[in-house]
């Protein structure tokens, strides 16, 4: 799994390549809560577009960073989901708790 | 991209020559897979897409639900599958409706959360080997991934380099053609007991990290048996083709039932 910080307008892309499980859900949790408590970035983009794969450590992280977010007064914004992020979302019962776009224009727009 | 030999778990450069063996060699497969080869490496060896040359001619495995001790069904719906039920009471010996099995691969690997990748990778080309829809064969992959994680999280307290046995096995509940009509696989650990109680998962009304894992696996399968037996931590988890898919099969090869 890779992670590449873009600037965007108000905050901050991250976009992730790869596999989220076990094995690379700490990463991307390292990300999210520096981007969110250390940088203090209003805004937090999360590029999904080229993820294939999320497991239940990848959700966990990313409700870490969806409290973190909001302790911080922030917002946490998913964009790009495939069909099995979405189906392990819906699962999770988490799609409405998150903010989550289809694309990143509509992403940005928000 | 450079190509593996994964029975003999290295790269190949494609000049004959074969690089160290990395994490790979984390993932031992043995016994029953045939071959395995043209697997693509992406990124730094972190994508695995393969292609799988199965024996499908295998010794059949003994009874489904015989023999077993101290048995928990943590899930497994109990419903009648086309005449088998199968459920903690279910009937038991000669004469009822037994599922055959025949094995697909062994997979001998270590606690290494670096190995799940290649497992998935596995596992989905199994599913689709069996016929299973792209929807279903993701929930199998989920399923084994979450318990695989399961077990280097809990059974091995996150320590890399312990053992963990993975058989998958083709169900078949038909008397006379050889439509696949599930897949079962079995994993296996030797990791600290795992209490039942532990395994109810949470709701999800709740909105915190963690406790999802088992819940992905319960609605993902259709059967899901915890089991101590000698020492080891056994988990069964079976998914049956849907109605609709297997008579599409059975139509698809001439045979009817």
């Amino acid at each position: 799994m890779q992670i590449e910080a873009r600037v965007a307008i108000g905050g901050t892309i991250l976009d992730i390549t790869g596999d989220i499980d076990l094995a690379h859900s700490p990463a991307m949790r390292r990300a999210l809560l520096q981007e969110i408590k250390e940088k203090r970035t209003p805004k937090v983009f999360l590029n999904l577009e080229k993820v294939r794969y999320i497991d239940s450590s990848g959700i966990a992280s990313l409700v870490e960073g969806l409290k973190a977010s909001r302790d911080q007064g922030s917002r946490l914004i998913l964009y790009g989901l495939s069909k099995t992020v979405r189906e392990v979302m819906e699962l999770s019962r988490l799609q409405k708790i998150f903010e989550i776009h289809d694309s990143e224009a509509q992403a940005l727009a928000s | 991209m450079p190509q593996v030999d994964i029975a003999r778990g290295r790269p190949d450069d494609g000049k004959g020559k074969r690089p160290p063996l990395g994490r790979l060699a984390d993932l031992k497969v043995s016994a029953t897979i045939r071959t395995i080869r043209n697997i693509e490496f992406g990124g730094e060896g972190k994508y695995f897409g393969c292609q799988v040359a199965w024996n499908m001619a295998l010794s059949p495995r003994r009874a489904t639900g015989t023999q077993r001790s101290s048995k928990n069904i943590i899930s497994g719906m109990g419903v009648p599958v086309r005449g088998v039920r199968v459920s903690k009471t279910r009937s038991k010996g000669r004469g009822k409706a037994q599922p055959k099995s025949e094995m697909l691969l062994k997979l001998e690997l270590q606690s290494n959360p670096e190995a799940l990748c290649l497992v998935r990778a596995t596992i989905e080309r199994a599913a689709e080997v069996l016929h299973f829809q792209a929807a279903e064969a993701r929930a199998i992959v989920r399923s084994v991934d979450e318990a695989l994680a399961n077990v280097i999280r809990h059974a091995y307290g996150g320590r890399a380099g312990h053992p963990i046995e993975m058989s998958c096995r083709k169900l078949q509940l038909g008397p006379q053609n050889a439509a696949p009509d599930g897949i079962e696989i079995l994993l296996k650990d030797s990791g600290v007991p795992v209490k039942p109680a532990t395994l109810k998962g949470r709701s999800l009304d709740e909105v915190r990290p963690g406790g999802l894992g088992l819940h992905f696996i319960r609605e993902s399968m259709d059967e899901v048996e915890f089991t101590r037996k000698k020492g080891k931590n056994l988990l069964r988890m079976v998914k049956y083709l849907s109605p609709t898919r297997l008579q599409q099969h059975l139509k698809e090869n001439g045979k009817c039932r």
